[in-house]
């Protein structure tokens, strides 16, 4: 049996770089680094024309890409007795580096909050070579934001961070907003080439895609409605297997954050760099090992009366405890005092509730 | 913990009350709980099995689906002077998922619910069987897990936990084996948070290369190992048609069987007796042909039960829940009533204008005995196609539709056996 061992992200990569229409990429990473992945992305994300929801967020990839080089020059000058996390870390960054000169001069400002941000999480002593350990002893990544977030910043990091583990543990083969984006493009030709012939080999691949995505965007509608409903301590992301049993279990532990609502909260964007900054230093997702196919189920933990009817209550779930735990743990910095602590006899009350359907991924 | 297992072993002293809680209900089962007991006390005294599906309060309206008073025989219950034990549960209406026992393998070795599955629903009260049989199983099982959580030392009073039901296809072999699971996972519910089956298809367990079969058995174990481990589960493993996996070793000697079929079933057999140390685990398995099971496999099944076609009795059950059905779909109408064989008996089979309709079935009960019990399920659908052909259809003429179709189903098992 042939393994197919670290020529695999190499394959998804020529696959992609074959999919959208970039093809002036500047694809700086070298080949069989483990972190090209997320240069490529990120390259990818740059070449390709701006978000397609186009509702004003950052993508979370054009997060990473414009994120990594400014929290790198803090590595270099601040934080120099920092050992080099890994061989693969500079070279990621060298790429994103450069990569950067192509993102929109635009979101500037949102980068230097980000650089300022980023130096207040190495002052609550989260260098990254403690990120790496922890990621790999542990299985636990904690990012702790420097203010309040609203409620509906949670929603939007869990949708985020479910995007990337999707595209991550290769259940899409490029990222949700790629395949949205390629998705509409192919839409519109379809329209102007009305001479369409029945049942082409790509046809199949076509409405695979197009189901997953619906499917993911139901999921991310029924969501969002949730977290309007009630606070949602906790995430659970299931890969294979059976809810008793999967194969691979992500959590999103979103208790110790504070929430307050608009005004005085963080920007999404800016936490979901330093997020996402986290979650690659880490090295949590990406395991060189080729994944198959499996169903993803999302468990949300949320208020027993919240009173909606889309997600099924599972009262009688636990958390799996003999897989390994991937815990992302999002915090709020001490010192900011949250409203009413919440008592450990409250969360009595939170069930979880499951997601009636599974997202089966797709490659192509 | 204690009550619970003596609740379960002393079956007949005590009733057993199903509560189905609504899939999309939150409430806390202790809500649930104070309003069924609630419910029972104002009615005393019930007949036998019952049901509630309507209620008047409104909780219940909301949250629960149904409230059944189950397994009891067939005589006045007084609610108040016994002991009540409340089973409460939801069902996971999520399908099978699959278990691989190789990464590339893109067949699956098994299939797995979650218990107790919204697909087992009702498989239980369907299943018509001479009196006891289904007793006793739940009985066997009971003790098992009553030895196993008093310690019992299996040195010295040995069990296996191992069910063998055989006999004739059609009998509902399978269906018994999942509706016994569902079963024991909402009786044992205070003690087992959930259940978990497993499917084996045993073919997926043969492997292409020489003497990796016995392996793939090892893995397929140690998969269900995996979940036995979970102390909180009781997991049933099913093998469906056994005899593929324990054939008989002696015919191998003969030379018509490969050696590789031989550690097959040596395979199977150690694995049997690894696993029977655990107490949250129960093999089913079922047969069609137990000549040709090995022996030693025969000797560890401490059930053989035989399941046979049913009765007379077992007939007229079927068919009366089958009326029920259409009754219930408006494809019978107008709504008759039938009487069910305990109250016949109680009658006395007289006939008057109320007992016209049950005595013509009883009588096409009795002239359809040697039919299986799948034959019987799809009678009065093959009634309604070859001999009513239109959309609504009297009791009475659907009766003479059926005895048609039976006299039908009679000439087929003839000629087909006159052709072999």
């Amino acid at each position: 049996m042939v393994q197919r061992g670290p020529a695999e992200p190499g394959e998804i990569q020529t696959m992609m770089a074959a999919e959208p229409t970039t093809a002036a990429l500047p694809r700086v990473v070298s080949e069989d680094s483990p972190a090209q992945k997320h240069g490529v992305v990120t390259g990818e994300d740059d070449g390709c024309p701006p978000s397609p929801r186009g509702d004003g967020y950052p993508t979370v990839e054009s997060t990473i890409t414009r994120k990594v080089p400014l929290v790198e020059t803090e590595t270099n000058g601040q934080v120099a007795a920092v050992p080099p996390v890994g061989a693969p870390e500079p070279q990621q960054h060298d790429g994103a580096d450069k990569e950067n000169t192509f993102g929109p001069p635009s979101d500037d400002a949102v980068g230097d909050d980000a650089s300022r941000r980023g130096g207040e999480a190495e002052h609550t002593g989260l260098c990254d070579a403690d990120i790496v350990r922890r990621a790999h002893e542990e299985g636990r990544v904690e990012v702790v934001l420097p203010g309040t977030v609203t409620q509906e910043g949670c929603c939007r990091f869990v949708s985020e961070i479910l995007k990337c583990i999707l595209y991550q543990r290769q259940q899409l083969p490029m990222t949700y907003d790629q395949l949205v984006y390629s998705q509409k493009k192919e839409h519109t030709s379809i329209q102007e080439v009305v001479s369409r012939r029945a049942a082409r080999p790509t046809d199949f691949d076509r409405r695979k895609c197009h189901r997953t995505l619906e499917e993911l965007e139901e999921v991310f509608q029924h969501l969002e409605l949730l977290f309007s409903l009630s606070l949602v301590p906790r995430v659970l992301l299931l890969l294979g297997g059976s809810l008793s049993l999967p194969k691979e279990l992500y959590e999103v532990d979103m208790e110790a954050l504070v929430l307050a609502a608009g005004d005085g909260s963080l920007q999404v964007s800016s936490c979901l760099r330093q997020l996402f900054r986290t979650l690659f230093v880490a090295d949590l997702l990406s395991d060189a090992r080729p994944v198959r196919l499996m169903a993803t189920t999302v468990l949300v933990l949320a208020h027993r009366d919240c009173g909606v009817g889309w997600f099924r209550p599972k009262l009688d779930f636990k958390v799996p405890t003999r897989v390994k735990r991937q815990i992302i743990a999002l915090s709020t910095v001490t010192g900011i005092s949250s409203s009413p602590q919440k008592e450990a006899s409250d969360w009595e009350d939170y069930v979880w509730f499951q997601a009636p359907i599974a997202i089966k991924g797709f490659s192509k | 913990m204690e009550g619970d297992s003596m609740d379960v072993s002393n079956q007949n002293q005590s009733i057993h009350v199903e509560v189905h809680v609504k899939s999309h209900s939150t409430t806390k089962r202790s809500d649930v709980r104070t309003h069924v007991l609630a419910l029972l006390n104002r009615h005393c005294t019930v007949f036998g099995n019952h049901k509630w599906t309507d209620f008047d309060e409104d909780f219940l309206k909301k949250h629960v689906e149904s409230v059944a008073i189950v397994d009891v025989e067939e005589m006045p219950v007084d609610l108040k002077s016994s002991a009540v034990s409340l089973h409460i549960f939801t069902l996971n209406d999520d399908g099978p998922s699959t278990l691989n026992l190789e990464e590339d393998e893109e067949l699956s070795a098994a299939n797995h619910w979650l218990l107790p599955a919204a697909e087992f629903n009702g498989i239980w009260e369907s299943l018509v069987y001479e009196d006891g049989v289904k007793t006793q199983l739940l009985d066997y099982v009971s003790t098992t897990i009553y030895f196993s959580d008093k310690n019992v030392d299996s040195n010295l009073i040995a069990w296996n936990r191992v069910v063998l039901l055989h006999g004739p296809p059609g009998t509902g072999k399978t269906s018994l084996c999942k509706a016994l699971a569902q079963k024991l996972s909402i009786r044992l519910s205070n003690r087992y948070s959930y259940g978990q089956f497993v499917e084996i298809n045993s073919h997926s367990l043969f492997s292409k290369w020489f003497s990796e079969s016995g392996k793939l058995v090892t893995k397929m174990f140690q998969k269900i190992q995996q979940l036995i481990d979970d102390k909180d589960a009781l997991v049933f493993v099913l093998i469906d048609e056994v005899e593929s996996l324990t054939a008989a070793r002696n015919a191998s000697q003969a030379g018509t069987e490969p050696s590789d079929a031989i550690r097959v079933v040596n395979s199977v057999l150690t694995q049997l007796d690894q696993i029977k140390r655990h107490p949250n685990v129960v093999i089913l398995t079922t047969s069609n042909v137990t000549e040709k099971i090995d022996l030693a496999f025969v000797d560890r099944a401490d059930i053989k039960q035989y399941i046979g076609p049913p009765s007379a009795k077992g007939i007229y059950n079927i068919y009366l829940s089958c009326l029920e059905e259409l009754m219930k779909c408006q494809i019978i109408y107008p709504r008759r009533q039938l009487f069910n064989m305990f109250e016949l008996e109680t009658m006395g089979f007289a006939e008057s204008e109320v007992s016209e309709h049950s005595l013509i079935l009883r009588n096409i009960a009795l002239k359809s005995k040697g039919l299986s019990g799948r034959t019987l399920r799809k009678l009065p659908f093959l009634a309604h196609a070859l001999f009513v052909k239109t959309p609504t259809v009297t009791l009475e003429r659907f009766l003479e539709a059926i005895d048609q179709a039976v006299a039908k189903q009679k000439v087929e098992k003839a000629n087909f056996a006159n052709s072999v």
